[in-house]
Formats: C-alpha cells, structure tokens, sequence
C-alpha cells in the first residue's frame, strides 16, 4: 500500500512536469519566466495595397519623382508577392543644365571646334514600369519609443521583374546637323526589360494599416555613344551597359 | 478514492491549463536579462558613402564608447578611408564634356576621428523567423573632431600620371548619426548606422602650396628644375616623383586653386559592423 502511493505521487508529478513543460515557461537570468507574445499584427492570407512616393538617390544628371502603386498577397507570415505599377515625373537636372551651358561658348561654328565627343552615362530616365515581385520579411520586432508607445515593425528584403519606359536624353550629344548652337538634344524613349532589389521596413499603425519605407534598385540595359562627330548625330558607336537607378520611397499600405 | 482525488488535484490544474486559449493579454513590466550600463564597448564597422555625386568614399571604422547609463554612452571613434576618389561622374564630366566640380565639392577625406555622446532612447525586441528573440536599440549620435582631407589632381585615365592626390590639409568636422544595435548576446551586438559627417570644403593649399606656388612649381618642373620663392610650407617634392608628374599634378593643383570656393559638405556614410561589450 505504501509503495502505491509513492508510485501514484511519482505520476503525480511527472504529469505535472509535463504539463508545465507543455505551458513552454522560460526562465530568465532572474528567474523570472519570460513570457513569449504571439505577433500582434497577422499577416498570413491577407491581401495588401500599397501606394508610396519615392525620389532617386543616385542620378545627378536627372531628377525623378514617382509614385508606386502595389497589390500583393501573403500567403503566410513572411512572404508576400503581387504586382507592382511605377510612375515617374522626370527631367534633366540643373547640373546637366550646367554641363549644357559649357558645350559651346560662341553663336556660329562653335561645333566645329569641338573634337569627337563620348556620351555621358547615366542619364537614364525611368518614366513607367511594371513588374512581378515579392517580399521576403524575415524580421519581426517591437520598440518602444519614450518607453510608452510601443511599435511593431516587420523589415523585408524585396525583388522583382518586369517592364519599363526609360527616356534617354542625352546631355551632351545635339540632335541637329550642323555647326550651330545646339537647342536640341539626342533623344531615345525605349521599353525595356527591367528589374528590381532592395528592402524596406514596415510599421504597423494597426490591424489594416501601416507605414513602409523602402530603398531599391532598378536594373535594366542602357548604352552611350562614343566617338560622336558634334556635328553630326548619327554618327558615333552604341556601348552598351547595366543602369542602376535607386531609389527610397515612403508611403502606406493596407492589409485586408 | 483519496488517492485518485489528490491524483486529479495535482492534475487538474495542469490539464486546465493546456486547455486554456493560447493568446492572452497581459501588461508586462519585463526587467532587461543585461545592462549596458558601466561596460565598455569596441566597435568594428565597414563603412561606404551613400550620397557619392562627386566622390566615392568606402573605408573601415574603429570606435571605443562607455556607456555611463544603459541609455547613454560616450565615444570615440577613429576612421581610415583607403577608397577616397572623384566619382565615375566626375571623372566623365572631366573627360567628355571638359568641365569638373568646384574644389570644394571634390575635397575628399583620408581619415577621421570624432568624439561624441550616444542616446539611445529607444529599445525593443526582434525575431528571425519566428525563431530567436534579440533585443534591440535605436540610437542616435553627434561628435566633433577633425578630418584630414585631400584633393584628386588628376583622373584615372591621365597617362603621365594615372589617377594623383595632394593634401589638402585637416578640417574640422561634425556628425549626427542615427544606428540600430541588435543584442545577439550580453557581449556580441550587430550594428547598422547611418552617419551624416559635416566639414568645410574650402581649399586655400595643395600640398601646403597656394595658387601662386603651384604655377611656380609647374613652371619650374617643366623647364626641369627647381621652383624658387614658393611660401613657407609648401612641399614641392609632394607633387611627384619626376618632373613630368610633377609639372601636371602642380598645373593641375593651379587650376583647383585659380577659382577660391567653399562649401559645408554632408558626406552620408552608411556604416555596419560588430561590437564587444566588455
């Protein structure tokens, strides 16, 4: 009788073990149990629209402005794709403008003084695009700011594929024959194959909506010409290379 | 029937327990597993220029802080520049359409040291695939020190010369940073920052020789000899090895000095990297 009810204490206890182990209690340095919250903020099989405004970071030749407008679904926590529209207001910068006013310095004749000229580079403007991508958000996290206001953020790494308009207007190359002061210059408006990377952070305001602030790149092939006589705008050779173009953008999104 | 009674009391709770819906809402004050508080800490970043228009900078950064409160340190930070170049931009604007950016957009920078406060008024968690949980500090910073600069006299592609620098002697220099620091341990953190660092980008001397001494010097490296009547300071061996480098980085240095420019130049660097708490 005796060793039954050890034997019934000793099960006793085991259950309860396992029905402790079961809770998941983990213990801290100060042994206090640190409880693990679930995400505040669910993403899995929700659909997400997303409107941001970006500017490009890295072409000084042109200024970009643009919107972006995305719809994608999540089939679970951290992966997302859909679809993506791009639209940007662009035109020549005011250093382009600079380089311009320095080509020719007389009226008359001024190119014909002028030796064979290669084209400058990066003068791509991204004007339109559409494109296939998806997000990857492997990071969720929450900070408090003034210790009160807590805010949850999720932080993705995004790519894509698709299409785009990109303008070429050249800043040193004239599309008029002859010698005179140029007004006009060599122009290319293109669709070409492009795509994009980068990654961005996500700050949740709630259950629908939330903020997104994302840098990328986008990629496609341009060319320059090389060895073009000033006088004469066919003339020179295509070289061709791998634009990018960055950019950061900011806007909101929501999940439904 | 006792037994079974004290069985099913030591049970229950258990057994209710793991019935019990798996979320619920509580308000929990968690004390920090760590303090950052009274220890030191030593940081390794890589570092790279993000605004690059006219220059290119990438280098590596060392930093020695003590945080005197969990939320606030002191700092001191020392930074090499190995990659420190006129842009491909720069270069192009040079070699196809004949014009370059004034001086003191191009002043370049070898290397730094600062020394500054950080706060970190904001700290959270993160998980990786719902896997591990990191805590997490959002922090800002400022410092002062100084900077020694330098200028590209000529571009890559020059074939007497090939790509050349002079000095342009030491700026002081500001920064305000903005960073986030991921506790993958008590000692190891990750850290990603974005730096704004602030100089004045007026150049007087290359090489601690005027406009005037640099015509001096190319003329006098030209005709092969040596320049007489250069200021004090001025260091004509600095401009090259031969008399034709010489003679084109000086002619060159002449041309950055014929027009006197200022600017306060913001270089973006973004910088990430280790660091160990001890």
């Amino acid at each position: 009788m005796r060793f039954r009810s050890s034997l019934l204490l000793a099960i006793g206890s085991l259950l309860c073990g396992v029905a402790a182990h079961a809770e998941g209690v983990v213990y801290g340095p100060d042994g206090a149990p640190t409880v693990v919250q679930h995400k505040l903020h669910t993403m899995t099989s929700k659909w997400e629209i997303g409107l941001s405004v970006g500017t490009v970071l890295n072409t000084a030749l042109v200024n970009s402005d643009g919107l972006l407008l995305d719809v994608s679904w999540h089939p679970n926590e951290w992966l997302d794709f859909g679809g993506q529209l791009l639209g940007n207001l662009t035109s020549l910068s005011q250093l382009s403008d600079n380089v311009r006013a320095e080509l020719c310095h007389t009226t008359t004749s001024c190119r014909t003084a002028t030796p064979h000229r290669d084209e400058l580079t990066n003068n791509n403007q991204l004007r339109l695009g559409a494109f296939a991508m998806g997000r990857l958000a492997p990071i969720y996290g929450k900070f408090n700011l003034a210790s009160e206001l807590p805010v949850h953020f999720q932080a993705y790494l995004l790519g894509g594929v698709g299409g785009a308009a990109v303008r070429r207007e050249s800043v040193n190359l004239c599309a008029q024959p002859g010698t005179d002061v140029c007004t006009s210059y060599q122009t290319v408006d293109q669709f070409k194959p492009a795509g994009e990377f980068g990654g961005g952070f996500r700050f949740y305001l709630g259950q629908s909506w939330s903020i997104r602030t994302e840098v990328r790149a986008w990629l496609f092939g341009s060319s320059y010409k090389i060895d073009n006589d000033p006088t004469v705008p066919a003339s020179g050779t295509e070289h061709g290379y791998l634009a990018l173009i960055a950019t950061v953008d900011g806007g909101v999104s929501f999940l439904f | 029937m006792t037994r079974a009674i004290l069985l099913l009391l030591f049970t229950a709770p258990a057994l209710a327990a793991q019935e019990q819906p798996v979320v619920e809402r509580i308000h929990v004050l968690e004390k920090r597993p760590f303090t950052e508080a009274g220890r030191w800490e030593l940081s390794l970043f890589g570092n790279a220029q993000v605004n690059p228009k006219f220059t290119v900078h990438a280098g590596l950064s060392g930093e020695l802080a003590y945080h005197l409160k969990e939320n606030f340190a002191l700092q001191l930070s020392v930074s090499w520049y190995p990659v420190s170049r006129e842009s491909s931009l720069s270069e192009e604007l040079i070699n196809k359409a004949s014009v370059a950016p004034e001086t003191a957009e191009a002043l370049l920078l070898q290397g730094a040291v600062l020394a500054g406060l950080e706060l970190m008024p904001v700290y959270g968690k993160l998980n990786v695939f719902d896997g591990k949980i990191l805590r997490l500090g959002v922090y800002i910073n400022a410092g002062v020190g100084a900077a020694k600069t330098q200028l590209q006299l000529r571009p890559s592609g020059d074939q007497i010369t090939g790509r050349s620098f002079g000095d342009a002697g030491y700026r002081p220099m500001g920064s305000l940073g903005v960073g986030l620091r991921a506790f993958v341990s008590e000692r190891f953190t990750v850290r990603l920052e974005l730096r704004d660092l602030v100089y004045s980008g007026f150049v007087s001397k290359v090489n601690g020789c005027n406009h005037d001494d640099a015509l001096k010097i190319a003329a006098a490296e030209n005709a092969k000899t040596t320049a007489t009547g250069l200021s004090g300071g001025c260091n004509e061996s600095a401009f090259g090895s031969t008399p034709a480098i010489a003679a084109a980085n000086a002619s060159s240095a002449g041309d950055l000095l014929r027009t006197p420019s200022a600017e306060v130049i913001n270089n973006l660097a973004f910088q990430g990297g280790v660091s160990w708490l001890f």
